[in-house]
Order: structure tokens, then sequence, then C-alpha cells
């Protein structure tokens, strides 16, 4: 047994496109391998289009990959389970549900007991500071207030590894911060392994231990870097640090190469 | 999947010609069919009666174009047109509109004036609010732009407006080519004027099963080749549309 | 527009009368209005009244069709006619939308007969259903079900695509089986697609409902607008077709009320 709790082996995701007599073989991912420790804290950082949600849903099993294998706690998988759970960035919340009839909902195939759904979604509800808004529907409350209803049902199904597709890439930069923050501390409290989807530098810094940047066509990871800074972080505190400036650049400095080898 | 698909309508086909080996009289079959629709073209001058109804069917729904574009461009951009008339327009859109034909009949007489008609005051409406909403939100974007250079009165109705709404009207006329087409037909059905209508009302008073299923499907087939055309003329006109914006 | 007239004072009365907002739009209307009326009264006074009636008239035809009963009985075989067309293709739209939006295979087999069908101008079937059904209410239900049950067929179809899109990978990540997917998120999340389809299918089946009246037997509203007419009874003819927009008019203000309450989520998106 591995002490990894994710472990992406060499892995590939490819497809075919257009019309029958001119198919094309698209490679969304290509030779992607990545490790991650129990507990966690790892973004996925690259440009639009270059495979990195496509990965993220690949360790969750919604996209069956084609070479390779994932491995979730030393186990090879192949479709989502109750393990890991994906946090959506258009929060994909049901819109004819209340916030709790929202955080309850994956409860409801695996706990018969309806006070004990309510129970557990209370809980989360509470963690994301939405105890007064539980009977609302998603359109009355906002942006940031839908995501954290994201975030309360990916806890209440008590997942081991949370899984983050640009969660905060819908909302504006002032709540965007704030989720930041409020994310860190309910990592720190519940100590789930994360793997955070994004393509704000500042956001993967601020938030990770650890950075994989993707280039593009095909996607794969090209470095990855290691955040010196120790938690609970502060926004202040991290922006301040040369460390910060220095690695920002760095990763700058490789996106921006892989966007020049693009547009030639 | 390509397949599935040819293989429902191969399944169906199969289906009727078995149904019309046990029951012609009321199936009819496939074959019997082709050869109804054979026997129309040669004696019964069907080529003529489509022909006919479609041309008489684009020029009122050409007719009808002016009317609803013209109606909704008021409308669009000058408020007290949408004052006056849209409460009319709205509560037109949603209702019966084939039921006032016997009062077309009385007006009209029964000839191609009265089919005319009839697509006009069917179709007309389904134009209206596509331009408007096109008028409007080519306003909204341009009225600025339009004003900071100094482009005004006729030029910015056809360089500006009728460009931008274009593609809003385009949309309306697809939706509307159908209602045009049970327009003419309705009207020929109802007072016997030659064309694809007159084909219905012999066939139903025949109630012979070829026929009747020969001039459905011929119906059907004129139907599709209209939707057909129209919406290759959408795509086309809706073509160069990024290529002026940008 | 309304920029230009941007607030100025507090407004006298005389101003609620010419100024911008709701009092002044309402004062334009109701004159258009009586403008209208005006028209078409001087319209009618220059020609015969088998062409135009004036609208003394055709309010005293609309008097005299209650009067004889003869709106009541055309309505009430129509409405009849088309409660149970329409109950059947509510039944078999939203059934059949739902399964063949939701399992593929079937709706590749079965949507190109289905689109075909839908390309032809329903009239076109008058024949066939007079071959098969006669003339009388059975065959006016058909007709009107091959007018509605298409509008609803494909208004669920497609709806259950759109949602497939949005919430069904929702449901996937969180590992609910199928048979729990079609019942806790399909289904509510259709349901403004069936309301909005069922809309459409009532003005549809209000077609179909005339054009039966016209086509096959000649009972309903359909029937008695065609016999009105034929009798050159025009103030009547009039009246009868002034209730037939009414009814549409508040079978559409109806259901789009009924759309927003049962699903006011559909409102904001």
């Amino acid at each position: 047994m591995s002490t990894q709790k994710i472990e992406i082996d060499t892995v590939g995701k490819s497809y075919e496109t257009g019309p029958r007599k001119k198919r094309k073989v698209v490679h969304a991912l290509k030779d992607v391998s990545l490790t991650i420790a129990p507990g966690g804290f790892v973004s996925l950082l690259g440009p639009s289009g270059c495979g990195k949600t496509t990965l993220l849903k690949c360790i969750d099993g919604l996209i069956p990959i084609t070479e390779g294998e994932i491995r979730v706690g030393g186990k090879a998988i192949a479709d989502p389970g109750r393990d890991r759970a994906f946090v959506f960035q258009d929060f994909r919340l049901l819109p004819w549900r209340t916030v709790l009839g929202n955080v309850c909902f994956p409860l409801e195939t695996t706990i018969s007991s309806k006070a004990e759904r309510e129970a557990i979604a209370k809980k989360y509800i509470d963690m994301v500071g939405l105890t007064a808004f539980e009977r609302h529907h998603p359109h009355e409350l906002s942006g940031g207030m839908q995501q954290r209803v994201g975030i309360a049902r990916a806890l209440a199904v008590d997942p081991d590894i949370l899984l983050m597709d640009e969660p905060f890439g819908a909302l504006d930069a002032q709540t965007r911060e704030l989720m930041q923050v409020e994310l860190l501390r309910i990592w720190e409290l519940t100590g789930k392994t994360v793997v955070f989807v994004t393509h704000s530098v500042d956001e993967a810094i601020f938030l990770s231990q650890r950075i994989a940047v993707f280039s593009s066509r095909p996607g794969t990871i090209s470095a990855e870097f290691d955040v010196p800074f120790a938690y609970p972080r502060t926004d202040l505190g991290i922006r301040r640090d040369p460390r910060f400036t220095d690695l920002r650049q760095e990763i700058w400095r490789l996106l921006k190469g892989d966007q020049n080898s693009f547009s030639d | 999947m390509k397949y599935i698909k040819v293989a429902g309508v191969v399944v169906f086909l199969l289906l009727w010609q078995l149904a019309g080996q046990i029951n012609p009289g009321i199936y009819s079959s496939p074959t019997l069919v082709v050869t109804e629709i054979v026997r129309l073209f040669t004696e019964g001058g069907l080529l003529g009666l489509v022909f006919g109804t479609v041309a008489t069917m684009l020029l009122g729904w050409a007719f009808a174009a002016v009317i609803g574009v013209f109606t909704g461009f008021l409308i669009g951009r000058y408020r007290l047109a949408s004052l006056v008339l849209e409460p009319y327009l709205v509560a037109l859109y949603s209702v019966p509109l084939i039921a006032v034909v016997p009062l077309l009949v009385i007006w009209f007489g029964i000839g191609q004036t009265f089919l005319l008609a009839t697509i006009v005051v069917a179709t007309g409406i389904m134009l209206v609010f596509p331009t408007a909403a096109g008028t409007r939100e080519t306003v909204r974007v341009y009225d600025q732009v339009a004003r900071a250079y100094c482009v005004s009165g006729r030029h910015f109705l056809f360089k500006v407006l009728l460009p931008g709404a274009l593609p809003f009207i385009a949309t309306g006329m697809r939706i509307s080519v159908q209602r045009a087409l049970m327009a003419v037909i309705v009207g020929q059905f109802l007072v016997g004027h030659p064309g694809l209508g007159t084909l219905l009302s012999d066939a139903r008073v025949r109630l012979d099963a070829d026929e009747v299923f020969a001039v459905a499907l011929v119906a059907l087939a004129v139907g599709a080749a209209l939707t057909a055309l129209v919406g290759w003329a959408d795509r086309t006109l809706s073509a160069w549309r990024p290529e002026v914006t940008s | 527009m309304t920029l230009a007239h941007g607030k100025t004072a507090a407004p006298t009365r005389l101003a609620a009368l010419t100024g911008p907002g709701p009092v002044r739009d309402w004062t334009i209307r109701v004159a258009a209005f009586c403008a209208l009326l005006l028209a078409w009264q001087l319209a009618a006074q220059n020609v015969s009244v088998a062409v135009l009636p004036t609208p003394r008239r055709v309010w005293e035809g609309m008097a005299g069709l209650l009067e004889r009963g003869d709106l009541q009985l055309a309505w009430g075989q129509t409405a009849v006619q088309v409660a149970a067309g329409m109950l059947l293709s509510a039944v078999f739209g939203v059934v059949l939308g739902v399964l063949i939006g939701w399992f593929k295979p079937v709706d590749d087999a079965i949507s190109p007969l289905l689109n075909a069908v839908f390309l032809m101008p329903r009239i076109a079937l008058v024949p066939l259903i007079a071959l098969w059904f006669g003339l009388q209410d059975t065959a006016k239900i058909a007709l009107i079900l091959s007018f509605s049950f298409f509008e609803i067929f494909f208004t669920v179809r497609n709806g259950v695509k759109t949602i497939e899109n949005e919430f069904v990978e929702v449901a996937k990540a969180y590992c609910i089986p199928q048979w729990t997917v079609l019942r806790k998120v399909v289904l509510p999340a259709i349901t403004p697609y069936v309301m909005t389809g069922l809309r459409l299918g009532l003005v549809y089946a209000l077609v179909g409902v005339v054009l039966g009246g016209f086509f096959l037997e000649s009972n309903g509203i359909g029937g008695l607008i065609y016999a009105l007419g034929s009798d050159f009874r025009t103030a009547e003819l009039i009246a009868a077709l002034f209730t037939v927009m009414l009814v549409g008019l508040a079978v559409n203000l109806g259901l789009h009320r009924l759309e927003n309450l049962l699903a006011p989520w559909k409102v904001t998106r």
C-alpha cells in the first residue's frame, strides 16, 4: 500500500472528433503523473482548455481515461465514488429545492432517516455559515452563497477528497477572496484532501501546498511547485512576502512560454 | 448513431408494408403510395398544383414579411407605436388566427387575393416580435455608436438598423414557414381553389387509402423542402454576421 | 428614450396626464382604443352590413348568439373535444418526451419519423383522419392530438436533453442511481418545460379544433364560425371570432401564471 491518497499514473485521455472521413484524434491529456498525499491541498493551474478540468473529472470518474491508471487510496477507480465529492464551477444546485434540500440530496440514497439526513446537512450548512438561509431557494441567493451551498453539499457526503473545479471562477473579486479564506478554514477543520482547479496564479499560491502547472495541446503537467508558506495563512501576510512575488513570477514565465509556443 | 436512425425508418416502412398486406383499404402501403404519387404526377397534374401552391405561398409570405417587419420595426423603434399597438399584437400572437378565414372569404372572395390575405393574417404576426426584438437590440447596442460618429436618418436605418435586425427577421421567417404553408392549404381546402388544398378535399371525399396517404406524403415533402430551404437561407444570411460585427 | 425625460419636478395632476409614467401610457392606450372604435364605426357606416357591421351590431350579434344558446352549445362541444384531445396529448407527449429524451437509442430510432410528421402541415392529415376515424368526435380528437401532441412532445424532449448536461452530471458525481435521477432530478427539472409544452399544445389544440369544425363534422366553435360565414351573418361571425380570441388569450395568460407559480426558479434564469 502506498502512502499517497491519489496517484495519477501516466494518464492519457484522447477522443475522436470531426466528421467520419476527417476523424482527428485529440489528446486532451497525455502522460500526466501526479501524487497527492492524504490531507494535501494541490492546485491544478493552467490556461483554459489545457485539460485541467478534464483531469479533475477523470479523478472523479465522470470521464473515463484512455491510458494509464488513477488510484485513490491504492485502488484503481473507474466510476464516481462516495470517497470523492465534486464542486462545480457553475454551482449546479437543484433550483426547485431549498438550501437544506440541496445539501440533503446526495444523502438520500444512503441514509433512509430524514431526520438524520437533515441533521448532517444542517451541520455543514452551519459550517459554511448559511444556517439563516436553509429554507431559501438557490435563485434567492447570491453567487457566493450558492457556491457555499455547493461546498456544503460536497462535505455532507463526508468524502476523503474534495475535487473543486474553478469553484470561485464565477464570483466577483471580493467574494472570491472571502471564499478562499473560508475554504482554507474548512480545509483545516475537516482535514480533507483537496484538488483545486484554477487559472488564477494568485489563488493557487494563496491556497495550496503544491501547484501543478499545466501546458496545453496535449494537456500535461509541465512543472510542479511547492508553496513555502505555513498555515493558517492570511492574504496580506503572504502577498508581502518576497517569496510570493518570486514564485508568482516564475509561474508566470512558465505560463507565458506556453502561450508563445501556441502562437507559432 | 446513424445506423439506428436508418434502422428506425426501415423498420417503420417494413411494418407499414406488412400492415398494408393485411388491410390495404385502411393502411395502404409504401409501394401502393408510391404508385399513387406517380399516378398523381402523370394524370393529376400534381407538379402544377404543388408549384401553384408554393408560388402563392411565397407571394403571400413575402407580403406578410413586409407588413410584419414594418410593424415590428415601428413598435421596436417608436415608443408611441409600441404603446398603442403592442397590446393588440401580443393578444393576436397567442390566439388561433386561422379561425378568421371565413371572415376573409366575405371580405376578399374566393380567389388569389383571399389566399394571400389568409397567409398574411396567419403569418404576419410571427414576424412582428422577432423584428421588434432585433430593432430594440440594435438600437440599444449601436444608437450611441451611431450618434458618436454622426450617422443618422436613412444611413442609420439602412446601414445599421436593418442589417442588425436581419438575423432576427430570418429567425421569424424560419418559424413562420410552416404556418404559411398551412394557411394556403387551409384557404384552398375551404374555398376549393386549385392546389394542395383541393387534393386534400378530393381525398377526403373519395376516402381512397392510397390517395389519402399519397396526398399527406406530398404535403410532408413540400413542408420538409420549404423548411430545409428556409433553414439554408437563414444560415446563409446569418453567416456574415460575425465578420461584420468584429 | 426614457432617459431623455428625467423627472424634474413634483408631478401635478396635469403633468400626470401628459408627463411620462404609467398614467400617461394608459391615457394614450385608451385614446387609441377609442380612435380605433371610431374608425371602425365610420368605416362601417359606408359599407354593406354584410361586409363590415358597426360595433353596435356586433354587440347585438353577440347578445343574440348568447340568448339562443348557440355560443354556449358550440363552446360546450369544443371544450369536450379539446379536453379529451389535450388529455391524450399531454399524457403521450410528456411520457414519450421524457423516455425518448432520456434514452438516446430510442431517440435515434424514433425521432426522424416524428420530426418528419412535425414538418408536415398537419391539416394534410384530415383525409387520413376521416378515413380512420370518420368525421365525429373521435376524428376531431385525433386532429387535435395531431396538432398539440408534437408541441408538448418536442418541448419536453428538448427540455430533458437540456437539463441532462446541467443536472445529470451532478447526480452522477454523487453516485445517484439512474432511476432515482429520473425521479428526483429529471422529473422536477422538466416541470417548466412541461408547462410551456402544455401552453403551446393548448393553443395548437384550439387551432386543431377550429379546423376540425371547418373540415370534419361541422359542430363546436369551428362549425359555428363556418356556418355563420357561409350565411354572411357577419356581425355574429365577428362576435364569435371575438370569443375565440378571448378564450385563446385567457388560456395563454392563465397557463403563463401557472407556469410562474409552479416553477418560479425559471423566471430568474
